[in-house]
């Protein structure tokens, strides 16, 4: 790996991964940021130059991937020979043996059968791994566990349903409950969008997906910055909340039906024995005043 | 979850809803019978009296509560129209209770009028009656048959039973007053100008003269000045 590469991918890495996972105390002001990506655009190739104008944009967690393979694959520079550059690598190949190197528990063992063809040296890859592995930030499994139980709240929250059916049901209710004047705590749902809810989703999916194939994916997975962790987060306990208020609210109306426990029969019932009451009454008129004429009911 | 939850959730919130509305217009139609079966017995007794009594009364009279009464059915056909829709018919009971109330009070005072008017020439009889000493027996038991009689402040007769009592009792009144058929008509004529302070001695006809003299009455009399305290 060329040193040029190999030192922007160093200083890059941490700039992708580390400082694009929320809950890190360290995140760089925007001003650092700036400043670290200048100082690597300034020591680095144009091709990786053009890389980091890149990564700097928001990406989706396959993207990144994707531009990191790129990145990788850009050190063979253009017209010049891997030998002339001094740098090869098969970025596909690299990131997925790098998960497999991470598995073994960064055993070199077993890489001699997957070298065929390649031009780079053992020692040029160990140091490839090494740079990257150093890299694997350490809350990768924290985070990554907390998004899994968020996708676990979601599913069991949204069932099969879609995001565009969940948000009518939200607004549905609430508009009821609104309309027989419920008091509510959840009116926060309300502002849920199917966009947000969506997004959510395929955040946590994309990070599930993502947790079984090794740290590096998830790392990058992880690095995306929208939605962030916490917004997921956020909206799943808006969901979660609302759930739990309409099964709890669902019990409590459940219960006071079965406590007034209608008789439907009972309004008719007693609709008759009234109705009887006034034909009684009036029957007792005749007697006195046979003649009931309209003078009475003027 | 979410989705059919909310669905019941919204089910459940318009059963209880309905079932509020039930349970409120059942409460309401209750009220209505409450209120019916309060107003039944002054129903009863308004038209029991009236029928006992309306053909002693007289003519407008009748008629007068005749209508009060058809008011008062007209208030109550309205109240039963009313309540296919408005069940809760309370406040128009109300204002046929008080109708109710009113007429009973009206029949009582007819019936007063009525009472009163059947025994007034009998108090008045005793009170001519009672100043002479050898009828004294026979105005006692005159005075013992109209104070027996109900008073005038009585309600009217609510049932056959008040009604008869009351005949009967008139009936001992018209047979004790009977003692005093003989009195000549020009002597009762006199004592009741007498007893009226409106006799003068122009009243005194020789025949009264002679009636009181051969009873030994002319002792019992004074004769004044007219007009003088």
């Amino acid at each position: 790996v060329a040193p040029a590469a190999l030192g922007a991918l160093e200083r890059l890495l941490p700039l992708l991964i580390e400082n694009r996972v929320p809950g890190r105390s360290s995140l760089p002001t925007p001003t650092e940021w700036r400043q670290e990506l200048q100082a690597i655009k300034r020591r680095s190739p144009t091709a990786w130059q053009e890389v980091t104008d890149r990564l700097w944009q928001r990406v989706e967690p396959a993207a990144l991937h994707k531009t990191l393979r790129a990145s990788l694959n850009l050190a063979r520079g253009g017209p010049r020979s891997p030998e002339q550059s001094g740098v090869f690598l098969d970025a596909a190949t690299a990131l997925d043996e790098l998960e497999a190197f991470q598995a073994d528990g960064w055993q070199l063992t077993g890489f001699d059968a997957k070298t065929d063809g390649w031009t780079v040296t053992w020692a040029q890859l160990a140091d490839a791994w090494r740079i990257l592995a150093r890299f694997v930030p350490s809350g990768n499994a924290e985070a990554a566990g907390r998004l899994l139980e968020e996708r676990g709240r979601l599913d069991r929250v949204m069932g099969t349903s879609d995001e565009e059916t969940v948000v009518g049901a939200i607004g549905e209710t609430l508009q009821t409950m609104s309309r027989y004047q419920k008091p509510n705590q959840v009116a926060g749902a309300g502002r849920l969008e199917i966009k947000q809810i969506a997004e959510a989703r395929r955040r946590l999916r994309a990070v599930c997906s993502a947790a079984g194939r090794g740290d590096v994916v998830l790392s990058a997975t992880l690095a995306v910055s929208k939605p962030t962790i916490d917004e997921v987060s956020a909206t799943v306990a808006e969901l979660t909340t609302f759930a739990d208020f309409v099964s709890n609210e669902l019990d409590a109306v459940e219960a006071e039906l079965a406590r007034i426990g209608v008789d439907d029969a009972s309004e008719r019932t007693e609709a008759e024995l009234t109705g009887t009451a006034y034909r009684r009454i009036l029957g007792a008129f005749p007697s006195a005043a046979p003649a009931l004429t309209g003078e009475g009911r003027s | 979850v979410i989705v059919e939850n909310a669905a019941n959730l919204r089910a459940g919130y318009e059963r209880l809803e309905n079932v509020k509305v039930v349970q409120t217009r059942v409460q309401h139609i209750r009220d209505t019978r409450a209120s019916l079966e309060e107003l039944e017995g002054p129903i009863r007794e308004a038209t029991t009296a009236f029928g006992l009594i309306r053909d002693r009364l007289p003519i407008e009279e009748r008629i007068r509560l005749t209508r009060r009464l058809e008011l008062l059915a007209g208030i109550i056909q309205r109240s039963e129209k009313d309540f296919a829709t408005h069940p809760r018919q309370v406040q128009n009971l109300i204002s046929a209770e008080n109708t109710v109330k009113a007429i009973l009070g009206e029949i009582d005072q007819a019936w007063q009028g009525y009472a009163r008017a059947q025994t007034a020439g009998y108090w008045d009889l005793l009170g001519i009656v009672r100043r002479l000493p050898d009828l004294a027996p026979q105005s006692a038991a005159l005075h013992q048959a109209l104070v027996a009689m109900d008073p005038p402040s009585q309600a009217a007769p609510r049932g056959d039973a008040r009604l008869r009592a009351f005949d009967d009792g008139l009936g001992r009144i018209r047979d004790r007053a009977r003692a005093f058929s003989a009195l000549p008509t020009p002597v009762l004529t006199f004592l009741t100008l007498v007893a009226q302070e409106q006799a003068s001695l122009a009243h005194l006809t020789p025949e009264v003269l002679a009636w009181l003299d051969e009873h030994d009455y002319l002792s019992s009399f004074d004769v004044r000045f007219a007009g003088l305290v």
